[in-house]
């Protein structure tokens, strides 16, 4: 009897370990793969409030802050309000600022701090085109340094050299080996984890296609 | 054994069904309306859901026991609340809105914040560089603004029927004693600080926090720029000078140095001007800032500028009869550094110290005043966040001012030195309270003592808002405000008590999809202002506090950044009622720069095609009061009406491949005749009339051309 109850606690003890990660990584899997598909504003805020509970539950893990937060700066990018654009991207920074306690060296998360200062810029260009544009280029700069081939650095680099203007070196003619440099990288690309960031690729294509033409 | 385990086995399946809990409801606002898109879950579990349309959320858990339910939503309150097991809960929550979410109540009485991060921010540091007739200058810019008085003869800003001197500037929450330049009569001073060293600006035309003190009218709190994010180096060409400026960032620190000249004669031989100059106004200077990141919320600021100005003219001084050679020598330091830095998750401290020497010194033919201040300002702030709705701030600030004054005269070479010192001392404390998300007050005591005057204050300061709708609300703020007699009365008569005035203010706005329209009622009551029988008389008895005076009125202020495309204007209106009985008045009289009727527009466009902001500014006031003495009335003359229209224009260029900037600044485009009062003969002459002279400007137009270009 008493090695049933040991026997027990054992299995008790191994499904709730089990249990514990297999939950994780099976919320984190569905969801990520509805991020393919989200579109509308009530689709990101879905996700974000789907990352953001996972994220308190697994207080160790960087990648439910980091979901939650590219889902709400993508969310704000849906956003037509621009007085609400900003509310968003306070929400998204907190969930980042999450992130990046738990894991401060990592590449991605700065990427991440990249997008969201851009963001910023599109509620008033005329204010904040310079500051926020140099923030954005000095979050990259730091990725770089962790990991010069994160393919992403570079498709947000060119992002933003298409949308500032000819004459400032922006355009899509500027952009272009950002790009072509970006998917390369994405070629040689391979998440160091199943859950791990890995999004990009596409649309980096169709932006290439774009300024190639 | 098998079947022990099986037991067990089966055991434990029948509990976990037995746990399935279902949990749904319905989560919505204050007003009722369902909030669409909040998370909904039990905390520390993957339990959870998102609320639909209709704001109604179901899901299904099974914790054992009980759990906590938590709501959480964008702009709202995080709601948790322990729940039971019982099966099929219903939940109704109602959210309650965040003091961040942008709908929130602010207090708004008063005040025009126009940081960079606001959201319905009024006026932007970048605005203040593209204001037509602001010429880059901060406080030209403020002159568009509702419940200023244009005073083109002196410059610096004039607010609800207060002297250019009852404004008072803030650097980081330190004061600056002399913000503006110093100047000839009659030629209008400029704002010694480029307003792109600033971040934010808070122009407060009354009943602004306790935490501010020595100004009676009007607080403009400047908020320099963090660290900046890269090096760079930039080089300026104006028509009338340059100047060059480098930053260097390292890690947790950075650098900016700045260096600057100009020299108005190249233009003024180019242009003629009705005031002859013997040496057109000449000016270097530069400023050193320092950012040290001490933390990760923690950071020192240090700001050095230095500038020596010189000019001479030669002036036909009406009221004296006298032609005067008039020469002038200012030189000016200002050194602050500030320390902020979050002691706990609550509490923030704030230390900073400032220093001011500035030195004027002024030849008038042969005699010689040479005026030298030596202003020290300490201070010190705990801000304590005791939670998202109550907010408490104290501190305490010393303001030492050392004045010496040595006037020469040349005829019998006898030296005449006037100085004092004194020592005021402050104590504040406000707590800002948000009592619903529709209703806040701050409520806030200032104490200050002067150790010259030998005499303490206790004032109150009282704000209140209230939201109406969601993009409307009324506040009111009341306050009493003191600030020490002027230096000119006080080297004379250093027991002079500080001049009082009490505000009362009651304002509405309203703001949507960045359209802001707010008016604003004021009744301002003025006492113990200083009275003298004339000016510079050395005798300490002809210097009294017994002058008083009211001001009422209201400012309109419209702003529309989205209906014309790539457009922003502004309209602002004033209407002043005012009568002082102070200086040498002889009855209670509108003072000379009160114009009843203010009114502005500014316009600003971007043309992408040719990549330019133009500005176009309108500004037209009614008549100003001035003494005419063939006129038995005291201040009863107006002038003609001002009217000016500015232009200017940025382009935006690649130069040598470089990002550069353009800028041309016409002041007074279609040449309107302005006069901005008289000045009359001391004696009548035959006809027992005294002699009219216009007081006008220099020149009818200024027209500066710049070019910036960055070396990154």
């Amino acid at each position: 009897m008493k090695k049933a109850v040991l026997l027990f606690s054992v299995f008790i003890l191994l499904t709730n370990v089990y249990g514990q990660s297999d939950a994780y990584y099976k919320n984190m899997g569905q969801n990520l793969q509805k991020f393919g598909t989200a579109q509308t504003i009530e689709d990101w805020q879905t996700l974000a409030n789907q990352f953001d509970r996972i994220a308190n539950v697994e207080k160790t893990e960087w990648l439910p802050s980091y979901y939650a937060a590219q889902s709400t700066i993508f969310m704000s990018f849906q956003e037509q309000d621009k007085s609400k654009v900003d509310a968003y991207l306070d929400q998204a920074q907190k969930f980042l600022d999450r992130a990046m306690e738990i894991k401060q060296d990592e590449s991605e998360i700065h990427v991440l701090q990249g997008l969201l200062y851009q963001a910023r810029i599109g509620v008033d260009p005329m204010a904040r085109g310079q500051k926020y544009s140099m923030m954005a280029s000095s979050c990259f700069e730091k990725a770089k340094e962790l990991n010069a081939e994160n393919p992403r650095i570079y498709y947000l680099e060119g992002m933003s050299v298409m949308n500032t203007p000819e004459m400032f070196g922006g355009g899509k003619k500027n952009a272009l080996p950002l790009l072509q440099l970006a998917n390369e990288k994405f070629e040689k690309f391979a998440p160091s984890t199943q859950l791990s960031p890995n999004w990009g690729k596409e649309n980096n294509l169709e932006q290439l296609s774009i300024c190639s033409k | 054994m098998k079947t022990i385990l099986f037991n067990l086995f089966i055991c434990l399946i029948s509990v976990s069904s037995f746990g399935q809990n279902f949990i749904q409801g319905k989560i919505s606002d204050n007003n009722g309306s369902p909030i669409a898109g909040a998370n909904v879950y039990i905390k520390d579990t993957y339990f959870g859901s998102t609320t639909d349309s209709l704001g109604k959320y179901k899901f299904e858990f099974d914790k054992k026991d009980s759990g906590i339910l938590v709501v959480s939503f964008i702009g709202y309150k995080i709601f948790e609340q322990q729940i039971n097991k019982a099966t099929n809960q219903t939940m109704e929550v109602v959210l309650e809105e965040s003091s961040t979410n942008i709908n929130a109540v602010t207090i708004t009485a008063g005040s025009f914040d126009a940081s960079d991060e606001k959201k319905a921010v009024t006026l932007r540091p970048l605005d203040i560089a593209t204001t037509a007739s602001a010429q880059a200058d901060i406080y030209g810019a403020l002159n568009t603004m509702p419940g200023t008085n244009r005073v083109g003869e002196e410059g610096g800003l004039f607010v609800r029927g207060g002297e250019g001197y009852e404004t008072k500037t803030y650097m980081d929450g330190m004061l600056v004693q002399s913000p503006y330049s110093s100047t000839m009569p009659d030629v209008p001073t400029r704002g010694r600080f480029s307003p792109f060293l600033f971040s934010g600006t808070v122009f407060s035309t009354g009943g602004y926090s306790a935490e501010y003190g020595q100004a009676l009218s009007s607080a403009l709190v400047l908020k320099t720029n963090a660290l900046p994010e890269k090096d760079m180096t930039s080089i300026m060409l104006l028509s009338v000078g340059g100047g060059i400026s480098h930053t260097k960032r390292w890690d947790k620190t950075s650098i900016s140095i700045d260096a600057d000249y100009t020299n108005l004669y190249p233009y003024f031989k180019l242009v003629k001007q009705d005031i002859d100059w013997k040496k057109a106004p000449e000016s270097v200077g530069g400023t050193i800032q320092f950012r040290q990141k001490t933390s990760k919320s923690g950071m020192i600021k240090s700001f050095v500028s230095y500038s020596h100005d010189n000019s001479k003219l030669d002036y036909l001084n009406y009221e004296m009869a006298t032609q005067q050679l008039i020469k002038l020598k200012n030189d000016n330091l200002y050194i602050n550094t500030v320390y902020n830095e979050m002691l706990s998750k609550n509490w923030q401290i704030m230390s900073g110290v400032s220093y001011t020497y500035d030195n004027e010194a002024i030849h008038i033919n042969n005699d010689q005043v040479s005026t030298s201040l030596n202003d020290y300002h300490f201070r010190l702030k705990l801000t304590n966040s005791i939670n998202e709705d109550i907010n408490i701030k104290f501190g305490t600030e010393v303001i030492n001012s050392n004045y010496l004054q040595n006037y020469h005269v040349f005829d019998t070479d006898m030296n005449y030195k006037t100085n004092f010192s004194d020592i005021n001392w402050a104590t504040f404390a406000e707590a800002e309270i948000k009592i619903s998300s529709k209703f806040a007050a701050r409520l806030g005591g200032r104490m200050e003592y002067s150790s010259l005057s030998n005499d303490y204050r206790l004032v109150p300061r009282l704000s209140l808002a209230r939201k109406l709708t969601t993009s409307s609300q009324v506040s009111i703020a009341y306050g009493v405000f003191h600030q020490a007699a002027q230096d000119d009365y006080r080297k004379f008569n250093n027991e002079l008590a500080p001049e009082q005035a009490s505000h009362y203010i009651l304002n509405y706005q309203y703001s949507k999809d960045e359209r802001t329209f707010r008016v604003e009622a004021y009744y301002k009551d003025y006492n113990h202002l200083v009275k003298y029988e004339t000016l510079n008389l050395p005798i300490k008895e002809s210097y009294t506090n017994q002058g008083y005076g009211y001001a009422k009125g209201f400012d309109i202020f419209w702003r529309d950044r989205t209906s014309i495309k790539n457009s922003d204007y502004y309209i602002s209106y004033s209407y002043i009622d005012t009568k002082r009985d102070y200086k040498d008045y002889p009855i209670a009289a509108p003072p000379i720069y009160a114009a009843k009727h203010n009114f502005s527009v500014v316009y600003k466009a971007w043309i992408d095609k040719i990549n330019t902001l133009i500005g176009v500014t309108y500004s037209v006031s009614s008549g100003r009061p001035y003494y005419n003495p063939n006129n038995p009335v005291f201040m009863s003359d107006r002038t003609k009406p001002y009217q000016d229209l500015s232009f200017n224009a940025s382009h935006l260029m690649t130069f040598l491949g470089k990002q550069a900037i353009i800028h041309l600044s016409v002041s007074n485009l279609l040449g309107f005749d302005n006069v901005y009062g008289y000045s009359y003969s001391p004696e009548p002459n035959q006809n027992m009339e005294y002699q009219a002279y216009p007081v006008k400007p220099g020149a009818k137009r200024f027209i500066v051309l710049v070019f910036i270009l960055s070396l990154k």
